[in-house]
């Protein structure tokens, strides 16, 4: 643990549909994420991991409740501030991976640091950076296409950090990828925590991976169901 | 074998989902048949009214003559000949025998003439000319004798006189204005005289009045109802003293062998003349002239003389100049409404990928997908098209389908093709070969078979070219294709030049500090490859600017013709529609990568990019091929108009050779028009598609 909540959620709820279709998604939701800790979401399918990633990076909105991230009350942003929020202080990686086709592995990666507006040179030496820690600095000039889906997946945690994140959001990272290689990725993650300081907040349906993380926080029908400690609970 | 019915539940919801790009293509379907449909009977039309016009304006009769028989009688006479005119009609009824049925129905009933050479009145008045004349024509034309009687003969029927005899006697009606004029009563004497001072003697019998003045017989000798200023020389008045059957021997004696001019005129009924039987009739005139008598020729021959094969050519050759421009106009209409039909269901097919897949892999036969959209596309394109002829009965004269045809079997066969081709290659077994070479192979392939497509492409429009060279607007629609040739090749040239264009901008952009540049020039290079979406807006702008040349081209010289102010017309519609028809094409580009550019987008606004610059990216993705379009596109269609405009004879219809005015400020418009299309495009977008949150894009992976 290195210090406070970097996250704070309260008292969430999200519903979608209405009347007697509706489901409730998320249910007073609440608990607090420590800067400079990988935490583990975990739930079954339809548990509302994904709505409560997205709705902690902006990405959707709750229907009451509200999300402080690093002290910026997420809930109460515009569509301009929520895009600033993402630029500078939450990144994202998916399960689809999310990469731009036409760039390269590099331009992918360089890609916040675009909107960020970056110096050229600067860029590239961080995106050289980036790309040497999760080991594909030989395929910087490779297009997404000619990658496997492992690669894919380093390209995008190498771009979710990019910006120097506060906080990173992680849907299901290794849905997509063979027990091996989504190990290999977790270990990746849970080593990008410890030498860059972000935060993690990375679900899961995965009990192996478990053990990377430092907290597990368990979500059931909506709600939350219970929480351990990760590396410590094994 | 029993034939699968179609799962009309199926059929009724897909069409449901895609009601848009369906209605829209019949909108084209509609709009291309009514103009493609009206367009050949109106020119037809305009056709017919251009040859009677011309026919009506320049008088062009059919004259013949032919000498008369010799009158010697023994011992150096003459002899009077009571049946003249009955020889006449001889010689009308052999006459009218000779032109052909074609001809002849073609021509208003003949009139025959004998008259005498132009006399002197010799009252002492200076500058007065008389002329004897008989008319005659079955029925007509008919007078009325007011005072004293017709003509009648001044000696028994078969009189016999000298050579060098007295002056023969010969009688004439004079009319009303005639008489009054001269001063004349019946009974009078016409004091008169030849060139060499012969004295004729010519006494009035009486004065009549015509029964129908305006019959068109009169026109031949329009001196006979009243005197005529300037016939025969300036300032001369020239009157006519009609002949009867009975009167026309006493003529023929009364002047020399050859003196009276016996001929039968035709002239032609412009009612009955239309631009269909012009070839036959101008043929038929062009015989009856190259089998002629000489003029000169002293023997009984038809001599046939005439100016209505000229007359004849020169429509003809306007009609076919504008016929070879419509042709233009409407092959471009017809070429760019079948890319905007071919987009269409390139779309429809983007949309309806995965239900197809999904149900061929559920079993559904190919046979059975392409049946059922067969039905969709036709109940569509049979509705449009009906509607669109229906419109075609209520403003044109007859309905043309031959033209119709093209965008018809388009609308019909293109959706089933690509839906049935798009569910087969969905689930067959053909897997990407391991081997490194046999992979290159199977490119190469597929690269050679569409290099082979394009170059056949290319040589059919040089074709075309050569063809116009050098056969002129006869060279039938070969050579009338040659602008939409041109304009597709060169559209084609520019679609494969798009993605070296936006490869080369990518990566001189990857160097700058413009982040939005940058991912619009990735969705630009990622989508260039893409040929329809270039290739109808090139098309279409290029063909707009052609139309809008002609156009300005047709109206800087002065409009007169009913086919110069129809051609003009047609082009300024062409100029209208065809960047219609191009827009659609980009709203359906749009459209068809509308889901990938939002998800890119999508993926962007993860990593902070703001609703407003996810606008400035989508327009980066959009304008290359607008781009190129608005600026190539007009440069072609110049050049296409430099290159085809004199072997298209537009003279002929202008009456000189254009100068192309280059209407600046409409292909200035039309590439704005386009530019700001885009603009609307991707403001609209955001706006459709407000609904859906960013998470659940990112989640399913679509819009």
């Amino acid at each position: 643990m290195n210090g406070g909540p970097l996250v704070s959620v309260r008292g969430v709820h999200r519903r979608y549909g209405s009347g007697a279709t509706a489901v409730h998604a998320l249910r007073d939701v609440t608990f607090e994420l420590a800067a400079g800790t990988m935490t583990a979401l975990v739930g079954r399918s339809g548990s509302g991991k994904t709505t409560l990633l997205n709705i902690i990076g902006g990405l959707d909105r709750p229907d009451s409740g509200t999300v402080l991230v690093d002290g910026t009350d997420v809930t109460a942003l515009d569509e301009d501030g929520l895009s600033l929020l993402r630029r500078a202080k939450v990144s994202y990686v998916f399960q689809t991976f999310g990469l731009i086709p036409v760039l390269s592995a590099a331009e992918n990666v360089g890609a916040p640091l675009r909107l960020a507006r970056m110096p050229p040179v600067e860029r590239e030496r961080r995106v050289a950076l980036l790309l040497e820690l999760v080991g594909l600095a030989a395929h910087a000039e490779q297009l997404p296409g000619e990658l496997s889906g492992g690669q894919q997946q380093r390209v995008a945690i190498a771009r979710a950090l990019a910006a120097s994140p506060r906080l990173l959001i992680a849907d299901e990272p290794t849905g997509q990828l063979d027990a091996e290689t989504g190990l290999s990725v977790m270990a990746l993650l849970r080593g990008v925590v410890e030498s860059e300081g972000v935060t993690a907040l990375v679900s899961t349906h995965d009990p192996t991976m478990l053990a990377l993380a430092d907290r597990v926080i368990r979500i059931n029908d909506g709600q939350l169901g219970g929480r351990s400690d990760g590396r410590g609970d094994s | 074998m029993r034939i699968p019915a179609p799962h009309w539940p199926s059929v009724a919801g897909r069409a449901r989902a895609d009601a848009g790009p369906l209605l829209l293509a019949a909108v084209v379907v509609a709009v291309v048949t009514l103009l493609a449909g009206a367009v050949p009977p109106m020119l037809s039309a305009t056709a017919d009214a251009a040859v009677r016009d011309a026919v009506r304006t320049t008088g062009a009769d059919l004259q013949v003559h032919a000498r008369m028989e010799a009158d010697d009688g023994p011992s150096g006479t003459r002899v009077r000949h009571p049946r003249l005119a009955e020889d006449v009609d001889d010689f009308r009824a052999r006459a009218t025998d000779e032109l052909g049925p074609g001809l002849r129905a073609a021509l208003r009933p003949p009139v025959s003439t004998v008259t005498s050479p132009t006399l002197k009145i010799t009252d002492g008045s200076v500058l007065r000319t008389f002329q004897l004349a008989y008319l005659s024509r079955d029925g007509g034309p008919d007078v009325t004798w007011i005072a004293g009687d017709p003509p009648g003969p001044t000696a028994s029927e078969t009189a016999q006189i000298p050579y060098g005899a007295p002056p023969w006697p010969v009688q004439v009606g004079l009319s009303e204005a005639d008489a009054a004029a001269l001063q004349v009563r019946p009974g009078a004497r016409i004091p008169l005289a030849d060139d060499q001072g012969n004295v004729k003697k010519v006494e009035v019998s009486g004065i009549f009045r015509p029964r129908d003045s305006a019959d068109p017989a009169w026109r031949l000798l329009p001196s006979l109802l009243r005197p005529v200023s300037g016939a025969g020389g300036a300032g001369f008045t020239r009157f006519a003293g009609l002949l009867s059957r009975d009167s026309l021997p006493d003529a023929r004696l009364a002047f020399g062998q050859d003196e009276l001019r016996r001929t039968v005129w035709f002239t032609p009924d412009p009612a009955r003349l239309t631009w269909h039987t012009l070839p036959s009739i101008a043929g038929s005139v062009v015989a009856l002239k190259a089998a002629s008598g000489s003029s000169g020729a002293r023997d009984g021959r038809l001599k046939w003389e005439t100016r209505l094969d000229g007359v004849l050519r020169d429509v003809s050759s306007q009609v076919d100049a504008a016929s070879a421009q419509a042709s233009v106009l409407l092959i471009a209409l017809l070429a760019v409404a079948v890319l905007v039909l071919l987009l269409a269901a390139d779309l429809l097919v983007h949309r309806r990928a995965p239900a197809l897949t999904a149900a061929r892999q559920r079993g559904m036969s190919l046979p059975v997908i392409g049946g059922e959209l067969l039905l969709e596309s036709a109940v569509m394109t049979l509705l449009a098209a009906a509607a669109g002829l229906g419109l075609v009965r209520a403003v044109a004269p007859g309905v043309s389908w031959e033209w119709t045809a093209p965008v018809v079997v388009t609308a019909l066969a293109a959706g089933p093709v690509f839906g049935t081709l798009a569910a087969a290659r969905a689930t067959r077994d053909r897997r990407v070969p391991a081997n490194r070479s046999a992979r290159r192979w199977a490119r190469n392939t597929v690269r050679l078979r569409r290099a082979a497509l394009e170059t056949g492409a290319l040589v059919a429009a040089s074709g075309a070219l050569v063809a116009l060279y050098q056969r002129g607007i006869g060279g039938g629609l070969l050579a009338a294709s040659a602008p939409a040739l041109g304009a597709l090749a060169g559209a084609l040239v520019s679609a494969r030049a798009l993605p070296l264009g936006t490869r080369f901008a990518l990566n001189r952009l990857l160097r700058s500090r413009r982040p939005l540049a940058v991912f619009g020039a990735a969705r630009a290079a990622a989508t260039s490859a893409r040929v329809l979406p270039p290739l109808v807006l090139v098309t279409s702008v290029a063909m707009a600017s052609y139309a809008l040349t002609l156009g300005a081209a047709v109206g800087h010289v002065t409009v007169d013709g009913p086919l110069s102010s129809g051609l003009l017309r047609l082009a300024w519609v062409s100029a209208v529609t065809l960047p219609i028809l191009g827009l659609l094409g980009l709203a359906l580009g749009a459209a068809a990568g509308a889901p990938e550019r939002w998800q890119t987008l999508t993926r962007l606004r993860t990593l902070g990019l703001r609703p407003r610059e996810a606008r400035w990216v989508a327009a980066g993705e959009l304008l290359p091929p607008v781009v190129v379009a608005a600026v190539a596109g007009p440069l072609l269609g110049v050049l296409l108009t430099r290159l085809t405009f004199g072997s298209l004879a537009l003279r002929l219809l202008t009456g000189a050779d254009p100068a192309p005015a280059l209407p600046w400020w409409g292909l200035g418009l039309v590439a704005a028009v386009f530019l700001v299309a885009v603009a609307v495009v991707v403001s609209v977008e955001p706006a459709l598609r407000r609904r859906r949150r960013l998470s659940e894009v990112i989640r399913a992976g679509d819009i």
